[in-house]
């Protein structure tokens, strides 16, 4: 959901970019292809800054792009459209950057990018940075809340957001059963009490209905680099759950 | 279903891991897949069990558990077993419900088994560890769950979570905590070895190896909420609402809550309306719709979780990404009603599936009276009492069914049918109300009836739970017309006290339980049904099997066809046993032995007895099929309890007007067996064994499920009759003391050893004279003696011991029996070294062994004595040597003569006097004879010849050494028709 959901933002970010004026057509096109021929390292995402390393010609350049952060009254306005909206809240609190909120621009300008690089070209943007530009793209491509990171925000500080507005507007009141069934504590029983008591009869099972069906797919796909797809959960889901039922059936 | 390879076990055994007595603690451990079990003995605290090497590959540790002091309890360091998670599951998921095991060891089994029944539902999620690793958590649990969850805490002994808890000193777990980590345990390790059989490799919560992965504490968080909210959606669908008189408009808009009704219009606009509310998870019967929420008072809006409006929100989706219909919900700021068209219902209605799937439940409101639709079968027969003597009608016929449909418990007529199956909407007015018309409808009203057989017919009767109309689904209810209902209320209602007198060609009075035994079977065959006749060991069973036959024979005898010849089908060990009853008892009867290189079925009259073996049964059913059998009785039933068997399939495939059983195990403890004597008896009548596994046997056996033990019951309880020795009315008939022989044949191996000593010392003897002649002739008795008793003994091997004697096997056979119905037993050997390895292989089978012998001491000597009487021994192996005076062994119900001495007789008394046998309770004394020995010729003389009986009786064996070498050959040659088939 969030990849298929990342390229229409990636795409805008892009258009941004090339619509802009602001970069010439060579160095954005240089820029292009060392993106997708050389890989960057040690990226990072935080609040206003996009940065990494990358090697070209031999030599490596740490390339760095500023971005300008939304006002707070800005995300205030963002975080209020959604409300209006739920199935776009409920959308964000389920991992996805819902998209069609007007009036608040999560795509900045060319204006609002800082481009900078350590590889000394002082003419104008030099193909380092530029290339950084498409890797922020297929970053967002693939995790939407990498824009909304670098704007200011991440993913669980909106979402928080909404939940706690959400959950303040309506009215509720704190000291509801807690939702997920954590695990807590043991908080243990005193053992004098435990060897005193006399243990109930053995409940009989409850028996498993001939025919399951298919479990429930996973709501919440895991995050990006976790190493694990929601497929992954389903597979493994589904295998326990055949093994388990053989296993119950299974002669002596 | 393909069966999975078992997990791979210790090397020890069943058994010895799980022993009367020991105890089973959870140890929880980070992450959950390394949680074990500490088996320990609570009357050993630090010491090693007593008899047994612990194996190689099961770890031993000292784990500090709490116990009970004088005062308070203490932690103490306790030696115990580790069980792994793996080898928990690998063991206790299938221990049987009745296993004398402690209850902390049934108690868990219980909860793993519930584990892997919520694993099998799917009940999992990813998690992260306290401490960071990857592990899996069972969750979500539905209310019923909850409950089970509670239920099996309650269950556990505190022995089951006695580890001292960091919570404070004299605390041990919490039992709800320990359950729910075992479940835990059982969840991540299920997912790692399904993932590992199944060749699936995804190294995060996929693999064995411990990851840390701290950084997707936020992911399952949140995913645990979602799935595991506190609340869930339901919609609940109101019909268009009709324009009622003023009186009842009130009460109606009651049923809409908090709806808006703003003009009259919009409540009669006759539209559907959809209404969201929320339901608790684990308080089910708390429901409320979410327009209301806000007017709840604060405790019971907090039993709908601390996150409502979120869940509603993500409830709603998955709802609308399974209905598009329903988008306009969540179009609402806080939605809470829809309406719909009748189109848009429909396309709500078709996808009712995805929205099960999705977690939404969707609801008619109770306040409308829902109808439900219900179909049954009606089924016809002509089979019936009447019928059934007549050869024209058997149980495989097929009968007439139809289906029937019932709304509110009323038959449909055909009007309202037509009705339904010409319905393009989903939904249909029906005699006043609403009808839904889903899929399952429309398949129910376009489906052709089922076939089935008069044995399907019965089986649904009787109420059986196998029925296979729609494959998986449950079976649809029954309801018999015409004489086959007659038929199963005759069954049901037979009053088992009835008598029939024997017929009068029989040689003996029957005792008032063969009487009774009598009746029953000649009601059955009279049905055209069949038998299952399972009487204790020593009870009769041949000769009210013997007194049907000609009871049978007798009714039809003013009729051109009587009933047709008896086919007896018995081990070898019994054919002589089955010639011998008939000619005693019934004289006039022609028997055949169906047996032998020569044998052959030509001039078997209609009302004669043929016995033949399993063997025979085995190669020969063809020619066995082409006689028209009145009756086919399968003596020692279980030979053919493997339905797979060559054995079982070949008897199923000779025809019979009746089939009966015998049997002397208790077959109800062993239903896979049970499936297969009734499947013989009465071929259907409990479905295939795939499905009788699942639906009855499983959950009997090792779940304890007392509705399908009831519904078993139900079905094959007409068809079974089963008196013990202990019943009432039995026992005080019964003689202290029954003996039989029972005569085995010799192995290959055996009876290749018996003709080369009988012909090494036969040449010897041709020569030699005087003393030497005696010594040689004694010694010739000795190693024939050996040689039946077993080639072991004779050769001077220690082993191996299984199916080298037909003396061991038959001893096998006695010996388990008698276990399965927990009586004792005694055997008596005159050789130590017989004891030895008799003793030897029974503890290598399970069964409790010892012997009592001369070399052990007088206080050792009353151990083994008192632990036989206390029951602590199946088995008592005594060398007749070794009898002292006053041991008291009452506690014997068999005794097992393995080999004789020569004065029989005096050998009795003497055993009786000393042991009190048949003081305590009806016993059965086996003697075992070998076929065509000298042992057997021997039993011959002394049963008919009394002047030899006395001679032999005076001067013990020495009479056999003055036999001159004819006479001698007579008595020790080997019978030649022993070639035949096993």
């Amino acid at each position: 959901m969030g990849a298929a959901n990342g390229v229409v933002w990636a795409n805008e970010w892009i258009e941004a970019i090339e619509d802009s004026g602001s970069f010439g057509e060579d160095v954005l096109k240089a820029g292009a292809r060392l993106a997708r021929n050389q890989s960057f390292v040690d990226v990072e995402v935080a609040p206003g800054l996009l940065s990494g390393r990358i090697t070209h010609r031999g030599s490596t350049y740490t390339a760095q792009l500023g971005v300008q952060v939304l006002a707070d009254d800005q995300w205030s306005a963002f975080c209020e459209q959604l409300l209006e909206q739920p199935a776009k809240a409920v959308a964000l609190i389920l991992g996805e950057l819902p998209d069609g909120c007007v009036d608040v621009p999560l795509v900045p300008s060319a204006g609002e990018l800082y481009p900078d690089c350590n590889c000394g070209d002082w003419n104008g943007v030099c193909v380092h940075a530029t290339a950084l530009l498409y890797e922020a793209a297929r970053l967002i491509e693939s995790d939407p809340f990498v824009l909304t990171t670098l704007r200011g925000r991440g993913r669980y500080e909106l979402k928080s957001a909404i939940e706690s507005a959400r959950t303040e507007s309506d009215g509720q009141r704190a000291g509801g059963r807690v939702s997920g069934h954590p695990r807590g504590e043991d908080p243990g029983m005193p053992a004098a009490a435990a060897y005193r008591r006399q243990p109930e009869e053995l409940p009989t099972a409850r028996r498993l209905p001939l025919d399951i069906g298919e479990p429930v797919a996973l709501s919440v796909p895991p995050p990006v680099d976790s190493g694990v797809s929601v497929d992954d959960v389903h597979a493994l889901v589904v295998a326990a759950s055949k093994h388990a039922k053989n296993l119950l059936y299974l002669e002596s | 279903m393909t069966l999975l390879e078992a997990p791979s076990l210790p090397t020890a055994s069943f058994t010895d891991l799980l022993r009367p007595g020991l105890e089973a603690t959870f140890v929880a451990v980070e992450p959950a897949r390394e949680s074990w079990f500490a088996l320990w003995d609570p009357d050993e605290l630090g010491g090693l069990f007593e008899d047994e090497q612990p194996q190689s590959d099961i770890e031993t540790v000292t784990v500090q558990l709490q116990r009970p002091r004088t005062h308070g309890t203490s932690s103490v360091p306790v030696t115990a077993t580790k069980l792994s998670i793996e080898h928990a599951v690998a063991l206790l998921a299938r221990l049987p419900a009745n296993a004398t095991v402690a209850t902390s060891v049934k108690a868990w089994s219980r909860v793993i088994r519930f584990g892997l029944d919520a694993v099998a539902r799917a009940r999992i999620l990813p998690w992260v560890s306290p401490q960071g690793w990857d592990t899996w958590r069972l969750d979500p649990l539905d209310a019923e769950d909850i409950a089970m969850v509670d239920a099996l805490a309650a269950s556990l002994p505190a022995t089951g979570f006695c580890v001292p808890s960091a919570a404070g000193s004299g605390r041990i777990s919490d039992p709800k905590h320990a359950v729910r980590s075992c479940l835990d345990s059982v969840a991540d390790h299920t997912v790692r070895v399904a993932a590992e059989q199944a060749g699936i490799s995804v190294p995060v919560f996929g693999e064995h190896d411990r990851l840390r992965v701290r950084h997707l504490s936020p992911w399952v968080t949140d995913l645990a909420a979602v799935h595991c909210a506190a609340s869930s959606l339901l919609l609940r669908i109101h019909p268009p609402v009709e324009k009622p008189s003023a009186a009842k408009k009130s009460s109606v808009e009651s049923v809409f809550g908090d709806a808006p009704v703003d003009e009259a219009d919009e409540l009669y606009d006759g539209r559907w309306t959809v209404v969201v509310e929320l339901r608790s998870q684990e308080d089910p019967s708390l429901v409320v719709p979410v327009g209301d929420l806000r007017d709840l008072a604060p405790e019971v809006r907090n039993r709908l979780g601390d996150r409502v409006d979120i869940d509603v929100l993500v409830g709603l989706r998955a709802a609308v990404e399974a209905c598009p219909v329903l988008l306009p919900l969540l179009e609402q700021v806080r939605p809470s009603v829809l309406k719909l068209e009748e189109d848009e219902l429909d396309d709500l209605l078709s996808c009712l599936d995805a929205l099960t799937a999705a977690g939404v439940d969707l609801h008619w409101p109770s306040t409308l009276l829902t109808p439900t639709l219900k179909r049954r079968l009606v089924v016809h027969s002509e089979f019936g009492p009447q019928s059934a003597m007549k050869s024209t009608m058997g149980i495989d016929n097929l009968i007439d069914v139809d289906w029937e449909f019932l709304l509110d418990g009323v038959a449909l007529n055909e009007s309202e049918l037509q009705l339904l199956s010409d319905a393009k909407r989903s939904v249909v007015s029906l005699r006043g109300r609403w009808v839904r018309v889903d899929s399952t409808t429309s398949t129910w009203l376009r489906a052709k009836p089922p076939k089935m057989t008069v044995i399907d017919g019965l089986a649904a009767a009787l109420g059986s739970p196998l029925g296979d109309a729609d494959g998986d689904n449950p079976a649809p209810e029954v309801v018999v017309d015409g004489p086959l209902a007659e038929m199963v209320t005759r069954l049901q209602t037979f009053d088992r006290s009835t008598e029939q007198t024997e017929p009068a060609k029989l040689q003996a009075t029957l005792r008032g339980y063969q009487r009774q035994g009598l009746a029953w079977l000649a009601e059955l065959t009279e049905l055209g049904l069949g038998a299952c006749l399972a009487d204790d060991m020593g009870l009769g069973k041949t000769i009210q099997v013997l007194a049907l036959h000609e009871h049978m024979s007798q009714i039809d005898s003013d009729v051109d066809a009587a009933f047709g010849p008896t086919l007896i089908v018995c081990p070898t060990s019994l054919m002589n046993n089955w010639e011998r009853e008939a000619a005693k008892f019934l004289p006039d009867l022609t028997v055949h032995r169906f047996h032998g290189p020569k044998r052959c079925l030509d001039d078997v009259g209609r009302s004669d007895l043929v016995i033949t073996t399993y063997g025979v049964v085995r190669t020969d059913h063809e020619t066995l099929s082409t006689v028209d059998w009145g009756l086919a009785v399968a003596d020692e039933a279980q030979h053919a309890k493997n339905p797979q068997s060559s054995t079982a399939k070949s008897l199923r495939k000779v025809p019979a007007r009746t089939r009966i059983a015998m049997t002397g195990t208790p077959v109800e403890n062993h239903l896979t067996e049970l499936w297969s004597i009734i499947d013989w008896i009465l071929p259907g009548l409990l479905g295939n064994v795939e499905r009788f596994r699942r639906v009855l046997a499983v959950p009997i056996e090792r779940d304890g499920d007392t509705k399908a033990t009831e519904k078993l019951h139900q079905l094959v309880e007409p068809f079974l009759l089963r008196r013990r020795k202990t019943d009432p009315g039995i026992a005080p008939d019964l003689p202290p003391k029954t003996e039989r022989d029972v005569v085995v044949p010799l192995t290959p191996e055996q009876i290749t050893l018996y003709r080369a000593a009988v012909e090494e010392a036969l040449d010897e003897l041709a020569k030699a004279k005087g003393i030497k002649r005696h010594g040689r002739i004694l010694s010739l008795l000795t190693s024939l003696k050996q040689i039946t008793n077993h080639p072991a003994q004779y050769l001077g091997e220690s082993g191996p011991l299984g199916k080298r004697s037909g003396k061991l096997d038959a001893v096998e056979r006695l010996v388990d029996s008698a276990v399965d119905n927990a009586e004792s037993t005694l055997v008596f050997s005159q050789y130590v070294t017989m004891g030895n390895m008799l003793v030897e292989h029974f503890t290598r089978r399970g069964i409790r062994a010892s012997l009592l012998h001369g070399g052990l001491s007088v206080n050792q000597r009353q151990t083994l004595v008192d632990d036989f009487q206390a029951n602590k021994l199946d088995v008592l192996v005594l060398s007749l040597k070794a009898g002292g005076t006053g041991l008291n062994l009452t506690q014997a119900s068999n005794v097992i003569h393995y080999d004789r001495w020569w004065n029989p007789a005096v050998e009795d008394q003497a055993t009786d006097r000393a042991y009190r046998i048949g003081q305590g309770k009806p016993v059965t004394v086996h003697r075992l004879i070998t076929e065509g020995t000298v042992e057997d010729r021997v039993a011959e003389l002394l049963r008919n010849k009394r002047e030899l009986s006395d001679r032999v009786l005076n001067s013990g064996a020495s009479w056999i050494g003055n036999l001159d070498d004819n006479d001698l050959a007579a008595l020790v040659t080997l019978d030649s028709n022993c070639d035949g088939d096993a």
